[in-house]
């Protein structure tokens, strides 16, 4: 993972901005109304704000003129109101309808971003149901996770705060450049260049900080590489003394940390004074160039302040403009992996056919092939039937395909050659999910969600009655335990710290199979981390649960199966021996081995 | 212990540094509208053109000069920030090592991780922002208050009242925003939750045919916290019109009051729009430092996350004066005698009162059910837990008297998980040994069966392996991690339920070769299969803490019911 991180150098900068804005805004099409009052919003603002210097201006004319011709000292206020209550009226009216208008549009936009992206994150878990098992065997959980949460939250961010800057920082810009132009054409153009110095530098500058970031990236990506191997390693550290050792590769990873760091701020925060210096020597420039007009008497000296005003007022959205653009590349590049997540290839539509017809547990495989990828074959040609009520067990060496089998019947994977039918009717002519339902499962890894013991324990089956898990809780011999927990069947099950043992665990999830009555039942025996006691009442509860269905039973501990009815050996993908118990020790092949090197001495 | 502030005064001069750069961008920062003052009111209302230039170039070496404080001040918030995550990482690593395995695997890995990456990349970034943003606010406060006395007290009043009416609108937001903002976390935890279960759990949810109900519990989470954060947004709404508010009414008593003062004669037009500027910058630098704000409770909970882990006292430790080696004369390689120990709160031991000998060259094996407590007693020995009562002695010398390091490389160890390090086959096998020969480790390798396929491999030693080992398969990696201890010079050899991931033959031949190779050493393996230990010199059987059986299997099956019980659930017995 970490050495991905190193190889993509940069992961915020999209594939295809194009194609994924245009995507972006055919989402957010379904919040027109509000965009559109939030642009307006802002729009208005906009214009109110850039009347503010104007006023100012104003009211600086209007008391140079009257401190002119002024000469009373006895009525300062009165002369003072006379000539500054129109200016300050309109500031105040003007900040007024500004800051109104601006909280308008705030509050709308307040709910666009994250409507948007709650739409995306019920799309991704609607999708997330519908992916083959391929994907999940090709991705890693945190890589989905990461869709869901980091990648939204970049979109939901420039959303809310990037584009809206964006978007008022075009609109004073524009305005200011209106008024400018109308205040005083040359002075415009001195204002122009230097805006096209400062937009140049500001482009030239953001590179630079990028190839820092990207820098900066690189080598957090290899510190935590190293670091992850440490604390994985840790016992192994310890027991061969090599602490020192690792310490000091560490630390060389983290000296480069540093000074990557280090860069990568320093180019963040220098960008503003350099970029603002720029911009300043067009505000000089224009100070004194205006100031020789205004002795020339060509401009007055409220309009120079104005002016400069609206200097400042552009300079500050031109840089931070530059800002918003990389976090906003960021957000489409997030968006961009979301929109390839919601286009990754689904299963094959559901049949049409009911699995209502299931009720003995027939099932029969014919020349069934499959391989996980394309290039591999696993299995090549695989026949079997097995009728209701039967005891089928798998043996065989790890990876040979034992739960392939099984895959294959959930129909958790498609065949490439051959059908696998439950009594009688193709499991691909059937709905997955009802098909599904039929056959109860329990799996090698205990699964169990954050919730109550009893909302576990019901997962297969939602509206059962309280008797009926309690029930299913005795028949799985887990009722004991329960109770000693201290809110019993409402104990909320978390992550960690639940009091809850491994086999415990197991025991629940066999409770769980056996609410839902299913026809066929498939177990993935696994007891190996558990304690021998547990081990024993696990295996109690599965043979109660098997009685009166087609089971199929992954066995790893041979002596739980010797009274299965079938006993498969699955070797290279292939039924390389089927028979009883007897059967097979007599053949004295793969089965006879296995049985006989359990009690080899050495 | 406080670790920010010892870092500061640490680095004082940089520190002190930092802020006077700070001060003097702020100076840089304010002084720009007073020459503007000084144009309008001698130059332009005077008609002195003279005037206009000179304060133009006073503006540009200004400007100049500020910029450069500025750039300097970028440097040196930076540096600093970046040294403070360096130095804590350190610090967090050396830790880290230091930790008993206990301590660490109460933390966890992956907390272990967050906090030795994210969390410090945290601090790293917010001490930059503060350092940055934050600390220029009050200096900008206090020199543009002062800026406005000078020109007229009236003015800095005014300012003055503003100022606080922004820093109690500010107060108040971030009050309110703190609650909504922890319980978003919550929530953002809550979809982390149901998307992690939604992933790891297809398999189960398809089974069950629940797919649709999964839906409609993630999409409970993503309801809930949009609702939150649309809250917390419309919260913050109200921010920027406010000060938008403030500013225009700032503007429109500055210029009213202002306008007076100049007709009264006791200021400068040019002063009004200086003052305006003055307080309108100081204004601007409260929002962001405001804004920076709202990010501490973040990194003030990261760092509380890394002191605790920096104040946690080793568990275990090296005797620290140079202690007596009471060396007792023993044929013995390892005695336990007496030895009792519990994990710390637990109320009862996981082994209690356990005594035993391992002699050289002979092999003991620990057998019992999960929570016998057959691992930890290969921990003890090696000195990852202290023990609470009795005593180990390996050679006759007590444990404690030794130093980790010295007794770690006497003792040979195959941990249960085989964990390979990225580099090559060789860097692994000599982490045992760092000046063995290439003959010595292929007699290693020989030795744990795993000859054969290295030799196969083209680069051979050099062979490159991934991080964790992943590049090689579980039986493989097993068998390296064997050779790697067997490269030790060791004293005693631990094999803690090593050979359960090969297949029976090569456990066979394994045993076979460090029966007739390894012949001084003494050996300990611990086991879950009957079939491994049957041919070990002794015995030892575990059941919850207690020594329950110690002899040889003929003499186990017949004397020790639980020794019996594992066989029988292992094997039929042969006369069935």
């Amino acid at each position: 993972m970490a050495k991905k991180k190193r190889d993509m150098h940069n992961e915020d900068v999209p594939q295809n901005t194009k194609a994924t804005v245009k995507r972006l805004l055919g989402r957010l099409g379904r919040q027109k109304k509000k965009l559109f009052a939030a642009v307006t919003a802002t729009l208005l603002s906009c214009a109110a704000f850039t009347v503010l210097p104007l006023a100012v201006g104003m009211g600086i004319d209007s008391l140079v003129a009257v401190s002119r011709s002024y000469d009373d000292f006895s009525q300062i206020i009165q002369a003072a109101a006379q000539a500054l209550w129109v200016p300050v009226l309109l500031i105040g009216v003007s900040a007024l309808v500004s800051g109104l208008l601006s909280y308008v549009q705030q509050y709308i936009i307040a709910s666009v971003g994250e409507e948007l992206t709650l739409s995306l994150r019920n799309d991704i878990s609607a999708k997330l149901n519908r992916l083959p098992l391929r994907y999940f065997d090709a991705h890693k959980t945190g890589d989905v996770m990461s869709r869901v949460t980091n990648d939204l939250e970049k979109v939901s961010a420039v959303m809310q705060e990037g584009l809206p800057q964006l978007i008022s920082a075009v609109f004073t810009i524009l305005f200011a450049v209106g008024t400018m132009l109308f205040l005083s054409p040359l002075l415009f153009l001195v204002v122009l260049i230097s805006l096209i110095i400062s937009t140049a530098a500001t482009g030239y500058v953001s590179t630079l900080a990028q190839r820092a970031y990207g820098e900066n990236q690189a080598a957090m990506g290899a510190l935590t590489g190293k670091i992850e191997e440490i604390y994985a390693g840790n016992r192994v550290v310890k027991l061969f003394n090599q602490q020192q050792a690792m310490l000091s590769s560490a630390e060389e990873l983290n000296q480069r940390q540093f000074l990557a760091q280090r860069n990568a701020q320093f180019a963040d925060f220098a960008i503003y004074p350099t970029i603002r210096a720029l911009g300043q020597l067009g505000f000089i420039a224009t100070a004194v160039l205006g100031g020789g007009m205004a002795l020339g008497g060509s401009i007055t000296l409220g309009t120079i302040q104005a002016f400069l005003q609206y200097v400042n007022q552009i300079s500050e959205p031109v840089t931070e403009a530059a800002y918003v653009i990389t976090s906003l590349q960021a957000a489409i590049a997030g968006a961009e992996r979301v929109f390839t997540l919601l286009d990754e290839e689904e299963e094959r539509p559901n049949g049409e056919g009911s699995a209502n017809a299931i009720t003995q547990g027939h099932v029969t495989f014919e020349n069934v092939r499959f391989g996980y990828t394309p290039d591999r074959v696993l299995i090549k040609n695989l026949n079997l039937e097995v009728r209701p009520n039967e005891m089928v067990a798998i043996v065989g060496p790890t990876g040979g395909g034992k739960t392939t089998l099984v895959n294959l019947l959930m129909r958790f994977y498609e065949l490439d050659g051959g059908s696998i039918s439950i009594d009688g009717q193709d499991i691909t002519a059937m709905p997955r999910c009802e098909m599904r339902r039929r056959i109860g499962m329990v799996l090698q890894d205990a699964w169990l969600f954050e919730g109550t013991i009893s909302e576990n324990i019901a997962y297969g089956k939602q509206d059962a009655t309280r008797e009926e898990i309690v029930a299913a809780a005795k028949a799985a011999c887990c009722d004991h335990f329960i109770r000693t927990l201290p809110k019993g069947y409402d104990t909320i099950l978390t992550g960690e710290a639940a009091g809850v043992s491994q086999g415990q665990m197991q025991l629940l999830t066999i409770a769980r199979a056996m609410l839902t009555d299913p026809a066929i039942l498939i177990l993935d025996e696994a007891t190996s981390s558990v304690d021998t006691r547990t081990e024993m009442e696990i295996q109690k509860a599965m043979a109660r649960l098997m009685r009166g269905r087609t089971s199929f039973v992954i066995a790893h501990r041979l002596s739980t199966i010797q009274n299965a009815d079938l006993i498969l050996v699955v070797k290279d993908g292939d039924i390389v021996e089927r028979g009883s118990h007897a059967q097979l020790l007599q053949l004295g092949g793969f089965y006879a081995s296995l049985y006989h090197s359990q009690f080899e001495a050495a | 212990m406080n670790y920010l502030t010892d870092f500061l005064k640490r680095h004082k001069g940089k520190t002190v540094l930092t802020v006077l750069l700070m001060l003097g961008q702020v100076v840089g920062t304010l002084l720009i509208p007073a020459l503007v003052a000084t144009m309008v009111d001698r130059g332009i209302l005077l008609g002195d053109g003279n005037v206009i230039l000179g304060t133009g170039v006073q503006m540009l070496v200004v400007t100049v000069l500020a910029a450069g404080i500025s750039v300097w001040g970028s440097w040196a918030t930076s540096d600093l920030a970046a040294l403070f995550g360096r130095e804590m990482r350190s610090m967090l690593l050396k830790k880290s090592q230091e930790l008993s395995i206990q301590q660490f695997d109460t933390v966890g890995i992956s907390s272990m991780i967050t906090r030795t990456t994210s969390d410090i990349t945290n601090l790293q970034r917010t001490m930059g922002m503060v350092l940055q943003m934050v600390v220029p606010a009050p200096i900008i406060v206090m020199v543009s208050i002062l800026m406005t006395t000078m020109v007229s007290p009236v003015m800095a009043v005014i300012q003055l009242s503003f100022t606080a009416a922004l820093l109690s609108l500010a107060a108040v937001i971030l009050k309110k925003s703190h609650s909504l903002s922890s319980s978003i976390q919550t929530r953002l935890d809550r979809i982390n939750q149901v998307v992690r279960e939604s992933v790891t759990g297809v398999r189960v949810i398809r089974a069950f045919g629940n797919e649709s109900y999964e839906e409609k519990r993630s999409g409970r989470a993503y309801e809930s916290y949009a609702d939150n954060m649309i809250r917390l947004n419309r919260l913050f709404a109200v921010v920027n019109p406010v000060v938008w508010l403030l500013m225009g009414a700032l503007m429109a008593v500055i210029l009213g009051v202002g306008g007076t003062l100049v007709l009264g004669a006791s200021m400068a037009v040019g002063q009004i729009t200086a003052v305006t500027e003055y307080s309108t910058l100081t204004m601007a630098y409260l929002i962001m430092a405001a804004a920076v704000l709202t990010t501490l409770p973040k990194a003030g909970a990261c760092l509380r996350r890394l002191r605790e882990l920096l104040d946690t006292k080793p568990a275990v430790l090296d005797a620290s004066h140079c202690p007596r080696k009471d060396t007792f004369k023993t044929d013995a390689a390892v005695e336990f005698d007496q030895v009792t120990f519990s994990y710390h709160g637990a109320e009862e031991p996981v082994l209690c009162n356990l005594s035993f000998t391992l002699y050289p060259g002979q092999t003991t094996a620990v057998i019992g059910s999960t929570g016998s407590g057959k691992s930890t007693l290969a921990d003890l020995l090696l000195r990852l837990h202290d023990i609470q009562s009795g005593r180990i002695l390996l050679a006759g010398t007590d444990l404690c008297t030794l130093s980790q390091l010295e007794l770690r490389a006497r003792i040979g160890c195959v941990p249960q998980k085989a964990f390979l390090f990225s580099g090559t086959l060789a860097e692994n096998l000599r982490m045992g040994r760092k000046d063995a020969t290439d003959e010595e480790l292929w007699e290693a390798l020989r030795i744990a069966q795993a000859e054969d396929f290295v030799r196969r491999l083209s680069l051979g030693l050099k062979a490159p392996v991934a991080q964790g080992g992943t590049n090689f398969s579980g039986g493989q990696r097993q068998r390296l991690s064997i050779a790697r201890a067997l490269v030790k010079k060791a004293d005693v050899f631990i094999f803690d339920d090593s050979f359960s991931a090969l297949d029976v033959k090569t456990d066979a031949a394994l045993r076979r070769a460090l029966h007739q190779r390894v012949t001084k050493p003494a050996k300990l393996i611990i086991a879950q299969r009957v079939s491994t230990i049957m041919d070990a010199d002794q015995i030892l059987v575990l059941d919850k803490g207690q020594l329950v059986g110690k002899g040889t299997h003929q003499q186990l099956l017949e004397c020790c019911c639980v020794y019996r019980d594992i066989a029988d659930s292992q094997m039929q017995r042969k006369e069935a």
